[in-house]
């Protein structure tokens, strides 16, 4: 039995709504119309990515279930719960490692694009560790003060990318996405594998939902926080593929900022519009940052049953920034990516497990006990 | 664990200590306005024997580059003691190397750097694009952040050299520019194609047909249309600017141009000045058997009649109906033109093969390996309706309101 202290900070639904869309936007705005073009070699991506919305709120529904079985529990109170001191812990350092490798990612593929196309000589160092100042910087504010920065984030997000994706549509031509299923429904499916692992950041809902104040609306939550990113990737995609054509997007490693960057407006006050995309994409991609942050420290947390780890949090800021910039080549940083896509996996299907063995065992009672 | 407050003070001193050090570093590699060179324009010619420069040619040279520079307003004033050097408002420099990268290397030695940001236009000379695959040549600029990829792409009759020289007090580049912008105005312009779009086509392996520019007597002009083959990526043949026109029928989405009506002893009837033009293509397959059907769809105005004209107002809707039917067959000559050109160059540059794909992608799939030889043998058939919907003929055609 293990006693879990109350929280001292605590979500709405509307919340945990606004942080789930901000959790799961992130790279893929930049990078998915690329690569579900190059996995499906069809224009039919906007349709894979409706279907992996859809499954993705059936997960969503799901984990929420699992978290009202736990209520007032994180996941990782949860494994050491029902899994025991040792093996939980064993598998909430999986976690961590997961959650550092995440950072690290962002980190790099932020360091990546900033170098590439706003500061080009500014060393890939220096962009990386102003970034982890700033969020450490937050991170001390705890989940309040991460939830309001997160709030005023979003909408500018939003609002920033829609203009620029309609300015887009000056190259869009609606013949780039014809023929529909062409080569019938085959490539599609194998688009939602794509979706789905764009959809990284679902898994906040096995961890926010132990901050809920009542459990009021929290299933629109997942709809508004599920949907927002879904309407985001699949306006992207649409608008990309239409502009750039399928092989354009095939070909160019970062094809939303392409596509931006293929069009004109002369003698609008703003000629150009790519660092407006940028910006906002930054922003985004500090927002995830911070978020995976904010679950290592509480991993490290509850490992540790510390209220604050802050020795710890400072030993993790050098491995998320060595971790980052190790990679030599950015390919190798797509290639790290498919062993983050197994640990997503890994933990998506933990409270399926976690579920399995609380049944199985009749002795632990759970719960907040406060 | 319970920190000591100390602790939590030393923290933040760090804390802001870091953030002061990564903001004080801001502008150190900023680059002073008055310091750069502002490229508008990029040209690419081959080196041959005849007009390599005296010095600089080496014999496994290749490629020369043009780079047309922007001269800001403030020098010229300076100078503007002699008027002959304040009336230049842009310098080309040239240099002469194996590939595109080096090049622009070599540049940086004869000048001050040079940005990228701003080039408006790449212009290749003829006997380059002829010779070397169009995506080494352009792969740079589509590597390259630096260069957008919205910039234009053309090609040079001759030299783009001399195309990127032959204006003193316009800025070449910029022209062509302005002129590309024009394409409403007159069919024998063809839409811009934008880096972007050269390598989407480039990279679909299938033709495209740039604008090409020329010098006539000092001036640049816009002179038809330069096949860039899909399979070979390399400069086959030219359009002349009637076939330029006669693609702008096919492939429809245009606003704006005029088509002259001549009679048989060629001299000219009427203006027929298109309002739009609106081009469907319908991919017919029977069998193994592919054929083409495009319907165009034009509205437009009469703007200038120089039949003398005396029929009295009765007439008017005869008259009308008799100028659409020799427009009509003023298109189809046209389109009939386009066509044939096309089909003897084996060259598609008119989205057949999009059209294709759209309405019979299983089709596509058995022929697009090979599709620049099978369209040469598809038949290709059209219809054309005029409408002309301004007449300006009431008051006889005579004057314009």
């Amino acid at each position: 039995m293990i006693h879990v202290k109350t929280r001292s900070e605590s979500l709405s639904a509307m919340q945990i709504a606004v942080l789930l869309a901000n959790n799961i936007l992130g790279t893929s705005i930049l990078l998915l119309p690329g690569s579900l073009s190059l996995a499906m070699d069809t224009p039919d991506g906007w349709l894979s990515i409706l279907i992996g919305g859809c499954l993705v709120v059936g997960c969503g529904y799901l984990m929420l279930w699992f978290s009202r079985r736990f209520p007032g529990m994180t996941l990782f109170e949860c494994t050491e719960l029902i899994m025991g001191k040792w093996i939980g812990k064993a598998i909430n350092v999986i976690l961590i490692i997961y959650f550092i490798l995440l950072c690290s990612y962002e980190m790099r593929i932020l360091a990546e694009v900033v170098n590439l196309f706003l500061l080009e000589r500014t060393p890939k160092s220096a962009i990386i560790i102003a970034m982890m100042a700033v969020s450490l910087y937050l991170l001390f504010g705890g989940l309040n003060a991460i939830t309001r920065m997160l709030t005023f984030i979003l909408p500018l997000t939003l609002f920033v990318l829609a203009i620029c994706l309609a300015l887009s549509l000056k190259v869009f031509d609606i013949n780039n996405l014809r023929p529909v299923l062409g080569k019938g429904f085959g490539p599609v499916l194998k688009g939602v594998k794509e979706t789905f692992q764009s959809f990284l950041g679902i898994e906040a809902l096995l961890i926010l939902p132990a901050y809920l104040k009542q459990w009021k609306n929290t299933y629109h939550a997942v709809w508004l926080g599920v949907g927002i990113p879904t309407i985001v990737y699949l306006l992207t995609t649409v608008i990309v593929i239409g502009g750039l054509t399928l092989d354009g997007a095939k070909i160019t490693a970062w094809p939303t900022i392409s596509l931006i960057r293929s069009f004109e407006y002369t003698g609008v006050l703003v000629e150009r519009y790519d660092s407006f995309l940028l910006t906002v994409w930054i922003l985004q991609i500090f927002t995830v940052y911070i978020l995976y942050h904010f679950y290592m420290v509480e991993v490290l947390k509850t490992i540790l049953a510390q209220s604050k780890p802050t020795i710890w949090i400072f030993v993790s800021l050098p491995v998320i920034y060595i971790l980052a910039m190790l990679p030599n080549h950015i390919n190798d940083v797509y290639s790290l990516l498919k062993y983050l896509y197994w640990l997503y996996y890994f933990m998506l299907l933990l409270p399926v497990l976690l579920v399995v063995v609380s049944f199985c065992r009749k002795d632990i009672q759970y719960g907040r006990t406060s | 664990m319970a920190v000591r407050p100390s602790l939590i003070c030393k923290w933040k001193l760090l804390f802001s200590l870091l953030i002061v050090i990564s903001l004080i570093t801001g502008c150190w590699d900023s680059q002073k306005i008055e310091d750069l060179t502002f490229a508008v324009g990029v040209g690419f010619d081959l080196v041959t024997e005849e007009n390599s420069d005296q010095s600089v040619a080496t014999a496994s040279s290749k490629l020369k580059v043009t780079y047309q520079n922007l001269i800001p307003t403030q020098t010229m004033s300076s100078s503007s003691s002699s008027a002959s050097t304040a009336s230049e408002s842009y310098h080309n420099i040239t240099a002469i190397g194996d590939s595109v990268h080096e090049l622009t290397r070599r540049v940086s030695i004869l000048t001050k750097p040079i940005s990228g940001e701003h080039v408006k236009v790449i212009v290749i000379g003829r006997k380059l694009a002829e010779k070397i695959e169009l995506e080494t040549l352009l792969n740079l600029f589509f590597r390259d952040e630096e260069f957008r990829e919205s910039c234009l792409i053309f090609i040079a009759r001759e030299e783009a050299a001399r195309i990127l020289s032959s204006s003193k007090i316009d800025i070449p580049s910029l022209l062509i520019k302005s002129i590309s912008d024009n394409q409403y105005r007159s069919t024998k312009i063809l839409p811009t194609f934008t880096l972007q779009k050269a390598i989407s086509k480039l990279q679909s392996n299938s033709s495209f047909i740039l604008q090409t520019v020329d010098v006539q007597e000092g001036n640049i002009i816009f002179s038809g249309g330069g096949i860039i083959d899909g399979k070979t990526h390399r400069l086959t043949n030219f359009f002349s600017p009637n076939e330029v026109q006669g693609l702008a029928w096919i492939t429809g989405h245009k606003e704006g141009g005029l088509l002259t009506i001549r009679n048989q002893r060629k001299e000219t009837l009427f203006i027929y000045e298109i309002a739009r033009i609106k081009s469907n293509m319908v991919a017919r397959v029977q069998g193994e058997q592919i054929s083409f059907h495009i319907r165009v769809r034009s509205t437009g105005r009469i703007s200038e009649d120089w039949r003398n004209l005396k029929t009295d107002p009765k007439h008017t809707k005869q008259l009308v109906h008799q100028s659409e039917a020799q427009v009509t067959a003023e298109v189809k000559t046209y389109l009939q033109n386009t066509i044939n050109t096309m089909q003897r160059y084996k060259e598609d540059v008119a989205n057949f093969d999009t059209t294709l794909r759209i309405q019979h992608p299983h089709i596509w799939h058995k022929v697009k390996g090979d599709w620049n030889r099978v369209f040469s043998t598809i038949p290709i058939t059209y219809d054309v309706r005029i409408q002309i919907e301004d007449y300006g003929l009431e008051n006889m055609g005579l004057s314009q309101d």
